[in-house]
């Protein structure tokens, strides 16, 4: 009886227990089965106080350094640990990807933070535990939840802002002479005005009322946004409006820029380096994981429309 | 046999065992002669029904033996769930509501109600904007940033399933008194009170999107009301199996306004170890069935919650003995016996042992446990 008694107390302590000690055992089973892959394979792993290890696979004394907010091109390739590859992106598939470092815009985070330690021309592997890759994200069979990552990245190009401004530009300027837009016959009814921020702006209809409006102002507008290669990436839909309090940093700068130039009936194409509009935005890799990414709350929304330094392109019509 | 007999049988046996007589004939002849007359002086003892008739027993305690008297309490798990559907479901930075999806597309601006578990309030107006899309300024560290959460979600709860579930556990004391017919068949009723602790809803789709939902509290109370049916369908030695069923009327705690529910029932198994014929300790599971429904606006949109709930009961079953305990102090005997009361004379039927041990007992029923075999003891050279 009495031994039933403390069976039963048992149970019930038992059950109301609710430490839950799984997030510090998966960080102890990641650790030993990291290290364990690391003897296996004799790398020559270092462990960073954040708690990623990383392999240099090739060093480059010579190379730039590079501090925080440089944005970085870099080709990589990406696989489960010991497994399955899951993305990669190498030359032949084109130009490095584009990246900010260290201001919070890339995921995995783990790759952000390891990414510092690199040199312009040096390779790395890094192997990311869960809690600083994907962690309990699971992604078809590809990706299962809780995975350990592997990451080796070839660092490209170490540039500033300016360098990026000035490329964007230029391709905002080839852009305004492959489609002939000051070609006032052509594509009415003006030329393209060059603006100090990089903002172009070619108005299509003039308004008819005069009326600007000013800062604080309620506007409403219809827009199409693009990228230069005419791929639509948000607009308004049917007679749909977006309305906003102009001039209150509400929306992005280049969108604030270009309503401030029309009056009020006014329909005009603006094009926008990625400075005044989303800059580096976020980097996901891979980018197929953008949407879950999204809807874990772990980015905004505007990170899976806008990749990082994309100039673009909005036909506005002011109402 | 009567215990006169009994006791004429012992005293024959241990005089014919002294004198040495291997002879068994004449001690037996002299037994049933010397109690037939021990009965034959009895002018009481009715031999065709074997029972003193002039003994006084209680019609009252004979009457409440009929009936288990059974207190519990033990532990319980409630699993609370509602599945969301007809309905827009919104989720702001500092509040989640619904909107009755027969509006059409949501407006820039509208309003619904929250708190769909157990007090519909009329929630605040929500601007229909989401300030992390496009054409909308990028944030700073946008990975992880904290401002994330604040971001306004919705879904139509027709194109995809929103289910929440809660889980509470809670203590509950019972008391119950059923009527034994034939020794299987139970009839009785009963109250229950339980105190339940429980944790905010978590949402079975979009676990990543949508938060917990949490209706403002963490604890409740129930008070039952409920009849039993009962069916003891098995008996093994000291051991009992009955099948209970319980329906009746679930009483919801003060948190709880405007919700209507109906009957809820209630499957048990009960274990039993009868530890005399008037005690048992009883293990008992069980599940209930109930639920319960919200009404949210004017046309009668309701919520269906469903709250079933698992229970382990561990409690005692008593009934009142239809003889009382000796009232001679010294009288231990352990079987039920006809004493003459010491004090008013009254020839009644008594039990020399208390309620939870057996009276009438089969052999070795109420052998206690030896000294060396108790807790503490078993691991001693010398326990004693």
């Amino acid at each position: 009886m009495r031994t039933s008694f403390l069976a039963f107390l048992t149970f019930v302590g038992f059950i109301s227990c609710n430490d839950d000690p799984i997030s510090d055992d998966l960080e102890q089973l990641q650790e030993a089965e990291i290290q364990a892959f690391i003897v296996e394979n004799s790398l020559d792993a270092t462990k960073d106080d954040a708690g990623y290890y990383y392999v240099v696979l090739q060093d480059n004394e010579l190379g730039q350094s590079q501090d925080n907010g440089k944005i970085l091109s870099i080709y990589y390739s990406m696989s489960i640990l010991g497994g399955d590859e899951i993305s990669f992106h190498q030359p032949e598939n084109g130009d490095p990807i584009k990246l900010r470092q260290g201001l919070g815009t890339v995921v995995p985070v783990g790759l952000d933070l390891g990414i510092a330690l690199m040199k312009e021309g040096e390779s790395y592997q890094f192997i990311l535990p869960s809690a600083l890759a994907f962690e309990d994200l699971q992604f078809s069979t590809l990706i299962p939840a809780n995975s350990i990552i592997s990451v080796e990245v070839d660092l490209v190009a170490v540039e500033n802002e300016d360098n990026i401004f000035a490329t964007e530009v230029g391709l905002i300027d080839s852009f305004v002479v492959n489609k002939n837009l000051n070609d006032t016959i052509a594509n009415p009814v003006d030329e393209v005005q060059v603006l100090s921020s990089g903002l172009r702006y070619k108005r299509q209809v003039r308004g008819a009322t005069g009326v600007t409006p000013q800062n604080g102002d309620m506007v409403e507008i219809s827009y199409r946004g693009t990228f230069l290669n005419g791929e639509q990436f948000d607009a308004t839909t049917g007679n749909d409006t977006f309305e906003f309090a102009f001039g209150t940093r509400e929306v992005i700068l280049g969108l604030d820029e270009a309503v401030s130039l029309m009056e009020v009936g006014e329909q005009a194409l603006f094009l926008m380096p990625s400075e005044i509009a989303y800059g580096p935005s976020v980097r996901v890799i891979p980018d197929f994981l953008t949407d879950q990414m999204i809807e874990r709350l772990v980015i905004p929304d505007y990170a899976g429309k806008v990749t990082p330094f994309e100039p673009l392109a909005f036909e506005i019509t002011l109402r | 046999m009567d215990i006169g007999a009994y006791l004429i049988f012992d005293h024959c046996y241990l005089i014919f065992n002294i004198l040495n007589f291997r002879k068994t004939l004449i001690p037996l002849l002299l037994i049933v002669i010397l109690a037939n007359d021990a009965l034959a002086q009895d002018q009481a003892y009715d031999p065709y029904t074997g029972q003193v008739t002039d003994v006084y027993r209680s019609p009252f305690r004979a009457f409440l033996n009929q009936f288990s008297i059974n207190f519990s309490t033990g532990y319980a798990r409630t699993k609370y769930t509602h599945e969301l559907t007809g309905f827009y479901f919104v989720q702001t930075s500092d509040q989640q509501l619904l909107v009755n999806n027969n509006v059409g597309d949501l407006p820039e601006e509208f309003s619904g109600v929250t708190n769909w578990f157990n007090q519909v309030a009329i929630a605040d107006t929500v601007i229909n904007r989401n300030i992390f899309d496009v054409p909308f300024v990028p944030i700073d560290q946008p990975v992880n940033n904290p401002l994330l959460a604040g971001r306004t979600f919705i879904m139509d709860t027709d194109t995809a399933a929103l289910k929440f579930i809660s889980r509470g556990r809670s203590i509950p004391v019972n008391l119950f008194v059923h009527y034994n017919f034939q020794e299987k068949y139970r009839f009785g009723a009963g109250i229950m009170w339980e105190r339940q602790k429980f944790n905010p809803f978590e949402p079975q789709v979009f676990g990543d999107s949508i938060r917990n939902f949490n209706p403002g509290f963490k604890k409740t109370s129930y008070l039952r009301y409920y009849v039993l049916l009962g069916y003891k369908f098995f008996d093994f030695w000291q051991y009992s199996l009955a099948a209970e069923l319980n329906v009746g009327k679930a009483r919801y705690g003060n948190n709880f306004v405007g919700i209507t529910s109906g009957l809820y029932t209630s499957f048990g198994l009960s274990i039993e170890k009868n530890l005399s014929e008037y005690m048992k300790v009883v293990l008992k599971p069980t599940y209930d069935i109930k639920n319960f429904s919200l009404t949210l606006d004017e046309q009668g949109t309701a919520v269906d919650h469903f709250n079933g709930t698992w229970f382990l009961h561990f409690g005692i079953s008593i009934r009142i003995p239809e003889i009382p305990r000796s009232p001679i102090a010294g009288d231990n005997v352990q079987v039920k016996h006809v004493i003459t009361h010491p004090e008013t004379g009254v020839r009644m039927e008594v039990r020399g042992q208390p309620i939870w041990r057996w009276n009438d007992p089969k052999v070795g029923q109420n052998h206690r446990k030896l000294h060396r075999y108790k807790r503490g003891n078993k691991k001693k050279i010398n326990p004693y």
